[in-house]
């Protein structure tokens, strides 16, 4: 099994729901993003580059981990607290084995990985989301766990199911038959920088 | 899951869901888990003690009024505070998921919100002998304040009559106890304020055949996905109705090609086909243009024009009015029998005796002059010729061409909003659009039509406010519209109004920091003896106050929505009210019983609600207070969707779907010049001042308008640290042509001004920006700019024919400030 998402770029209006559903539904502290949107463009979101009228670029990216088959991140990890749950083909982070060295920072070619220079801070003085949302601890690395804990329930990622453009998908991209392996499968696709040989387990459709 | 928990835990209630009702998302994560973060100090969030965690879900609504205005969701409450917000679950009748339950992402912040330290905690009054806005407050009693603000209103309408005292609200989260300030309004007889967006764009749904029983507007959101051809013009979906975009995708998964016709290169743009780029304040233009080609090249749907429009009704050249039997002798005036007259086989004859009767000619009916009603359109038309439309429309004569050839092919849908609106001469645009549609039958059909923004989203039927329903001896104060206010207050008089306003209490809104002309609104609630506004927040506006009263959040209140949503919804209570804020209904129900009017003041909250869903209009749709607690949610909306002049008549004077306005009259009588003969139909003039030609434009060639972003809906959601994270500062959006001319760069101060004031913020260069268009994102308020505040630029100056506020009709100049 490998548990991967589909994101359908014509359909994706850059609304930034799946970054503030994920911000609540995962507890985040203040300044952490595990979903951000890239506005191909100019240099300020939501803006085009290029020539008024006729030749304007303006898209978004919505980029969190790619949960790699062959994550980058995984294999310079001094700890293994970053780990690639074989069950799921999810890429893990324990924040316990994590010492902070921020080398799968370095390694990992998506810019995914936050890194909490001390005790996090929150913008609420309780903790928001999920009651098993993942907890954030000082000094640690993490990302996105595709929603690790619903995804246990058999619920979808938030960012999934929070898409109001109806752009994101969910499931098993190893079973042919499951509707992100059909999108894969019926529409032009591409993974995010495929020439790193990480293997991304989000597709990207055009 | 959820009763096992309940049962686990010993909770009865009663918000608890039912499993039988509905399914909650998360509702695994009821029960017993370990390692939750238990509450700890400011700031940081200590893990606690692995604890038992119970949630209770609640169902609630975004109230946002941002094209959703009732978006629902769950909330989750854990140890007595809001937690999380989930998804709703909701289906159709006929058991599909509802297509009207997304949650954007204001939704989501909603916690943050409600936890805000910008929340009013208690009531406060301005400290005595500091000006309004110093921001010196003192925490006041509830009773203390009901008594000063009722002491004073009393003396105030002793002294000057009723209307001394006035009530303003607007579109902040409106739901059933929002009404409930209009029967303390009514019993005291004071004036109304009324707040004046979005009346062009409505006003011209309604005077066309938008308004029906059911909706506002002529094709539900829903029936986008049907249409062949979307032209998405005077409105920009990915940014301000985000949660029904899906059907604009869902039409291009259809197959629809998707135009975007606008000043700016949107993210809607972005995505379309086709991206049209039109010159500010000349949609309506466009629209006749089309209409013309399309005349020329035989598109036009006799049929519908003669079956389902004015167009053959005889219109007198004298006073464009109809003629009738009774012009003719042949029935009494006003009479049901006084039928309008049409022409066919060389005589006028009742429209409902006629078979094909004459849709172009002048005639003469026993000595009147007379011509149908299409032929006055058509004159209107054609005193444009294409060349000047391409010329004025900045749009090349071979896209307009191509433009009207799409429109012609297939089913056809206008998606519009309130782009236009904003304009002075809004209703050039929307009169022409649905000309446009009159004329070749693009509308009546699934498919084909006009949707307008959230005046297209369905409204749930059998809810009924009861507020006001058994003061049926009351005398309702007079109205005055926002952008006359000042001109009340500065001069004491205002068409029938001779008394300026000496109080007012403003509720769900924020005027300071959304109308247009803000030093004039300063001016005029400066004049004012007594502010008093009520707000969850402390708002731009609530800083000028006098009093300021705590409004409790959304969550902290039962309630019913019923707008903009097929369901009627109850917004159950989750939480107590924090600090000593109130539901409006409660504090209207003090605040009337210290007027006195204690006996109209009796009912509880639980009564009132149930009243507005118990009259003959819920029986006849199924709905009933025991229903909705059961349920929360029921859907009371037509399972097709609603497309005026196929399923659901248009409730104008003729029945027919007008783009002729017989008599029409000014929204308000405020001492105007008024041709009727002229805004009957259709004609183009230039905004009043968004326009090249505009003797303003060589001091002020920039056209300042304003974005309805994503980050806010007006002034709300900008207390949400994680929204400010996204979108921390306001800033313009220049055209690198336009930058480059005053030797501005991405984020340099800048400097915007005009003769009513000015602005000083960052700058961002986005070559989506027309040149000559700058574009901020409308919500901000006046601690976000540098100096001065945008909406000191634009002004208050509107139409004859509507009330209204044009944010967009503004020219101003720009510089780097050094």
């Amino acid at each position: 099994m490998q548990y991967g998402m589909v994101i359908d770029l014509s359909k994706c209006m850059g609304c930034q729901t799946c970054a503030t559903s994920c911000r609540l539904a995962n507890n985040l502290p203040s300044g952490t993003w595990w979903n951000t949107v890239y506005t191909e463009g100019g240099e300020t979101i939501d803006t085009a580059s290029g020539a008024y009228p006729d030749g304007l670029v303006l898209q978004h990216y919505p980029v969190a981990c790619q949960h790699c088959k062959n994550p980058a991140c995984v294999s310079v990890c001094p700890t293994g607290a970053t780990y690639r749950d074989e069950e799921t083909g999810i890429v893990m982070t324990d924040a316990e084995a994590c010492i902070g060295c921020k080398t799968c920072m370095e390694a990992c070619p998506y810019d995914v990985r936050v890194y909490h220079d001390g005790e996090p801070a929150y913008a609420l003085e309780f903790a928001v989301g999920y009651p098993d949302a993942p907890a954030h601890l000082a000094n640690t690395v993490e990302k996105c766990t595709l929603c690790a804990n619903l995804v246990k329930q058999d619920q979808q990622p938030m960012c999934v199911q929070a898409c109001v453009g109806h752009a994101r998908f969910f499931g098993d991209l190893d079973d042919p038959e499951s509707e992100v392996s059909q999108l894969i499968e019926s529409r032009e696709s591409f993974q995010l920088l495929s020439e790193q040989g990480t293997d991304p387990s989000v597709y990207y459709l055009k | 899951m959820l009763k096992t928990a309940m049962e686990r835990h010993g909770l009865t209630r009663r918000s608890f869901l039912k499993t039988t009702a509905f399914t909650a998302v998360g509702a695994a994560a009821l029960g017993t888990l370990a390692g939750c973060a238990s509450e700890s100090k400011e700031g940081t969030q200590e893990e606690g003690q692995p604890v038992g965690v119970t949630e209770e879900v609640y169902f609630q609504s975004c109230m946002g009024n941002c094209s959703g205005w009732g978006c629902p969701f769950y909330v989750h409450v854990r140890d007595g505070k809001v937690c999380n917000i989930t998804k709703a679950n909701l289906t159709c009748p006929d058991g599909s998921p509802s297509p009207y339950q997304e949650t954007c992402l204001k939704g989501y912040a909603n916690i943050e919100r409600m936890y805000s330290e910008t929340r009013v905690k208690y009531p406060m009054r301005r400290v005595e002998g500091t000006e309004r806005g110093a921001g010196e407050w003192e925490r006041i009693s509830w009773d203390d304040a009901v008594r000063e603000i009722t002491d004073k209103w009393k003396e105030l309408q002793a002294a000057y009559g009723p209307s001394a005292v006035a009530f303003m609200s607007g579109s902040g989260s409106g739901m059933a106890t929002i009404s409930w300030t209009s029967r303390l309004q009514t019993l005291m007889g004071a004036m109304t304020i009324a707040p004046c967006y979005d009346n062009t764009g409505m006003y011209c749904q309604m005077n066309h055949g938008g308004l029906t029983a059911v909706m506002p507007g002529h094709n539900e959101h829903r029936d986008i996905v049907n249409t062949e051809n979307l032209f998405i013009w005077g409105t920009n979906p990915s940014e301000s109705m985000i949660v029904d975009y899906h059907f604009v995708s869902e039409a291009k998964d259809n197959g629809a090609r998707v135009v975007v016709i606008d000043p700016i290169y949107t993210t809607s743009a972005a995505k379309a086909d086709k991206y049209v780029s039109i010159r500010p304040g000349t949609d309506g233009l466009l629209a006749a243009g089309m209409a013309l080609i399309a005349i020329r090249d035989g598109k036009v749907d006799e049929n519908h024009l003669r079956t389902m429009t004015v167009a053959p009704f005889l219109v007198k050249d004298v006073d464009g009015l109809y003629l009738r039997l009774s012009d003719l002798g042949k029935a009494e005036a006003g009479s049901a029998d006084d039928r309008i007259l049409v022409y066919e086989g060389g005589q006028a004859v009742a429209f409902d005796e006629a078979q094909s009767p004459d849709l172009e000619g002048s005639f003469e009916v026993e000595g009147v002059a007379v011509k149908p009603a299409y032929q006055v359109l058509l004159d209107r038309l054609n005193a444009w010729d294409l060349e000047t439309i391409a010329s004025y429309t900045d749009i090349p004569l071979e896209t307009i061409e191509e433009l009207a050839g799409m429109y012609t092919s297939g089913l056809s849908m206008i998606f519009t909003g309130f782009g236009p609106d904003h304009y002075a001469n809004g209703q050039t645009a929307y009169d022409a659009m649905f000309a446009l549609a009159d004329i070749t039958g693009q509308e009546c059909k699934h498919g084909a039509g006009i949707v307008c923004s959230d005046f297209s989203a369905p409204t749930a039927q059998g809810y009924a406010s009861t507020a006001t329903a058994d003061l049926t001896d009351a005398v309702p104060g007079p109205t005055v519209h926002a952008p006359h206010l000042h001109q009340l207050m500065e001069q004491g008089v205002l068409g029938d109004i001779t008394q300026a306003p000496k109080a007012a209490y403003i509720y769900i809104c924020n005027p300071i920091g959304n109308e247009p002309d803000r030093l004039k609104w300063l001016s005029s609630l400066g004049a004012m003896e007594l502010v008093v506004v009520s707000d969850m927040f402390m708002s731009e506006t609530a800083t000028y106050a006098d009093y300021v009263l705590p409004v409790s959040f959304l969550f902290e209140r039962d309630d019913i929505a019923s707008s903009q949503n097929p369901f009627v919804k109850l917004s159950e209570k989750a939480v107590d009210p924090l600090y000593e804020s109130k539901g409006d209904f409660e504090i209207i129900t003090l605040l009337g019983q210290a007027m006195g009017f204690e006996d109209k003041f009796t009912m509880t909250l639980e009564e009132y609600l149930e009243s507005c869903v118990s009259g003959p209009a819920a029986e006849a749709v199924g709905l009933s207070w025991e229903r909705l607690k059961e349920e929360h949610a029921v859907w009371t909306f037509s399972e097709e969707p609603v497309v005026v002049g196929l399923n659901a008549a248009p409730l104008t004077a003729t029945g027919r779907l007008e783009f002729y306005h017989e008599g029409i009259q000014p929204m308000a009588n405020v001492g105007q010049e008024w041709d009727m003969m002229k805004e009957s139909c259709w004609f183009w003039e230039p905004p009043l001042e968004a326009w090249h030609e505009n003797e303003l434009f060589a001091t002020y060639p920039l056209v300042f308008i304003s974005e309805r972003c994503k980050f806010k809906t007006h002034t709300m959601f900008n207390n949400s640290p994680m929204i400010l994270e996204l979108d921390p500062e306001p800033y313009v959006k220049v055209s690198p042509v336009d930058a480059e001319a005053r030797g501005i760069k991405e984020g340099d101060t800048v400097r915007l001004h005009n003769d009513r004031g000015y602005v000083v913020l960052k700058a961002v260069i986005n070559a989506g920006c027309r040149p000559g268009v700058l574009v901020i994102d409308h919500g901000w308020e006046q601690n976000s700019f540098i100096d001065g505040h945008y909406s000191d630029l634009s002004s208050c100056a509107t139409w004859p024919r509507f009330e209204q506020d044009n944010w967009f009709d503004c020219l101003c100049e720009m510089e780097k400030v050094q």
